[in-house]
């Protein structure tokens, strides 16, 4: 009986041609069993074909384990019943080491074999770890790379959303990724669905029975943040070397983050809604531009808190002229309690008997329009007691 | 009679005296304030209460009329200048909650007119809505009273008034323009206003422009400010013409 060699956590079959017996009536008949000295051998057949099947769990230990068929002709009548017996071997490899499927035949007489595909056991790893994506974004992939690479597999993803959503919540957004089909490097790629929409997903991949050794972590910011960040500074995106750590894109966004389920805001929920009510700027775009993306997803994870603005809620972007009476007043008196005017500041906290307090994060780039030389790209706005300082300066 | 039979006389008199409508008077500012308060979002029921449709302009609504109570009140005083008119009206009317005000004084078409703008802020405390007010009085035989209002086209700005050398010797032309409320950018609303002593009429207005400037001649006013997108800084002029404010260029500035 011809050898088999199957890996541990494969399959693996092969059919035998097998002798039909006389038999008292005409024509071919009888029947076969198939047993083995594991569990996971099996088979059956008769009529001059015998299928073994073999399926070594994936703790299978390496060596070789033996099969025998049994053919015996009629129907089962002691009298009348004559039987033929071969055995075999089954040689498993161990998981790790997975080839080509490969049948040595022996020179035992049966005669005829075939195999069918074969699959062997496999480390799956899926790149990137982590996955930005806008809701209007197309192009985006994830690779799940498969170890062998000479095995083809089905790569089927399973999605988790987080819940609850981080702040700013619009609403639920849809991930799709199509499962692959390949050997070795498998690509899929990644869209998100409906616009506006946003959430934070874990992506698992399984290829045959075998699951991913690690996640990726798929964030969709709201669109509504990256239209903000575009539209009150785009500059710094299209050319990052002005702004290295992008402290212009990502403060105004967490400075609108900061009014989230504030009463004095009027409880906003998200960056959609301070847009609908003309509170913050707005732009056109409706995908995730690289670096732009990178930050919106700093600001809706919280990677970025609240402090990185000091708490304030809003923001400007004073003129040279404006900064100048600022600046003066700061370096002249910097504990002074009076407001200063003709600064254009959004005139956040001044009734009700609030008092604005302008925050002036020392690493803001400077500002890149033509009016605004020397003037830092924004300064911020947050409450404070009528004896405290009206301008503060932040890292 | 001893100090305690006299303070019991005064007392007595006191409660002889008419004092309804002295009382009402005084607690006028007292109502101002308890609507203005209203109008401001403290908790999550305010803002429910202010989406309901009508809610807030009927609430608007009545604090106007309150303060117009206020203002014909100190207008028909007879005892008011221009120059501390506004004072006169304090709390009613306050820096902190109606600025900037606004008083233009005239003689038109031989009758006595008083034009008179503020603010009335409203919604989120932090970042306060506008509601612009325009209210234009004529003194008649019985004394001063509204003849018209406007400032709708203004809305979530706080506007200063100021009154343009218009052709018209029959008209009062006014510039209202002040900072956007709400918005994080330095932008202005604008608008050209004509009064007739009966009627205003707009005469001319723009989309908010960024860090605007206005500058007035004798015959043109000349809006300076930034384009969105470029930044660059554009002056518009318009012509104070018979016919109304005509813009006659749009020019980089140089």
């Amino acid at each position: 009986m011809p050898t088999i060699n199957v890996a541990a956590g494969g399959n693996t079959s092969i059919e035998i041609d097998v002798p039909d017996e006389t038999c008292y009536i005409d024509g071919p008949c009888g029947y076969a069993t198939v047993s083995g000295s594991a569990g996971w051998i099996s088979g059956s057949g008769g009529n001059g074909l015998v299928t073994v099947f073999v399926d070594p769990p994936l703790n299978t230990p390496a060596g070789s384990y033996s099969y025998s068929v049994e053919v015996c002709s009629g129907f089962s009548d002691p009298d009348d019943e004559s039987c033929v017996s071969g055995s075999g071997d089954v040689e498993v490899e161990s998981a790790s080491s997975c080839g080509t499927p490969q049948i040595a035949l022996s020179s035992f007489s049966p005669i005829k074999s075939s195999v069918s595909r074969a699959a062997c056991a496999a480390t799956v790893t899926l790149s990137p770890s982590s996955l930005a994506v806008s809701t209007g974004d197309t192009g985006l992939t994830i690779t799940a790379n498969i170890i062998p690479n000479n095995t083809p597999f089905q790569v089927v993803y399973s999605i988790s959303r987080m819940s609850p959503a981080p702040p700013g919540y619009n609403c639920n957004a849809t991930l799709s990724i199509p499962d692959g089909v390949g050997s070795g490097t498998v690509t899929s790629s990644v869209t998100a669905s409906q616009p506006d929409c946003s959430g934070v997903f874990t992506l698992l991949a399984t290829a045959s029975i075998y699951s991913s050794q690690n996640s990726v972590t798929v964030v969709v910011p709201p669109q509504a943040l990256i239209r903000q960040m575009v539209g009150e500074a785009h500059g710094f995106s299209d050319q990052p070397s002005l702004d290295p750590n992008q402290v212009a894109q990502i403060s105004v966004g967490v400075a609108a983050k900061n009014r989230f389920n504030l009463q004095e805001f009027n409880y906003p929920t998200s960056w959609q809604q301070l847009q609908g009510a003309g509170q913050i700027a707005t732009s056109t775009v409706s995908n995730g531009p690289p670096v732009v993306i990178g930050n919106a997803v700093a600001v809706y994870t919280g990677l970025v808190d609240g402090t990185y603005v000091g708490g304030a809620t809003c923001y400007w972007s004073p003129t040279t002229t404006q900064f100048q009476i600022i600046q003066n007043q700061y370096q002249t008196n910097p504990n002074s309690t009076t407001t200063p005017s003709n600064t254009g500041d959004p005139g956040c906290y001044t009734v009700g008997g609030r008092y604005p307090q302008f925050v002036w994060k020392v690493s803001m780039p400077s500002n890149t329009r033509p009016d605004y030389a020397g003037a830092p790209a924004f300064l911020f706005v947050r409450n404070r007691n009528a004896s405290d300082p009206a301008i503060v300066q932040i890292p | 009679m001893t100090a305690n039979h006299k303070l019991v006389a005064a007392l007595v008199g006191l409660a002889l005296v008419p004092l309804r409508s002295w009382t009402a008077q005084i607690d006028v500012p007292g109502r101002i304030a308890a609507a203005r308060n209203e109008l401001m979002i403290s908790s999550r029921e305010d803002s429910e209460r202010q989406r309901t449709p009508g809610y807030l302009t009927g609430r608007i609504g009545q604090l106007r009329g309150l303060i117009r109570e206020e203002i014909l009140r100190q207008l028909n005083s007879g005892q008011w200048k221009d120059s501390t008119f506004f004072q006169n009206l304090s709390p009613a009317l306050s820096e902190e909650w109606n600025r900037p005000l606004n008083l233009i004084h005239k003689q038109l078409n031989g009758a006595d007119v008083v034009i008179i703008g503020y603010s009335i802020r409203h919604g989120p405390s932090a970042i306060p809505d506008s509601t612009v007010v325009i209210e234009g009085f004529r003194r008649a035989a019985n004394g001063y009273e509204l003849v018209d209002q406007t400032g709708e086209g203004l809305a979530n700005s706080v506007p200063r008034l100021e009154t343009l050398p218009g052709p018209a010797t029959n008209e009062i032309w006014f510039l209202a323009h002040g900072q956007q409320t709400g918005v994080m950018q330095y932008h202005e609303r604008s608008r050209i206003y004509g009064f007739d002593g009966h009627r205003f009429k707009e005469l001319w207005g723009h989309e908010p422009l960024r860090q605007a400037t206005f500058e007035i001649a004798n015959t043109e006013v000349r809006v300076t400010f930034e384009e969105e997108e470029s930044g660059r800084q554009m002056v518009l002029t318009l012509a104070l013409l018979p016919q109304g404010p005509t813009q006659i260029s749009l020019l980089m500035k140089q």
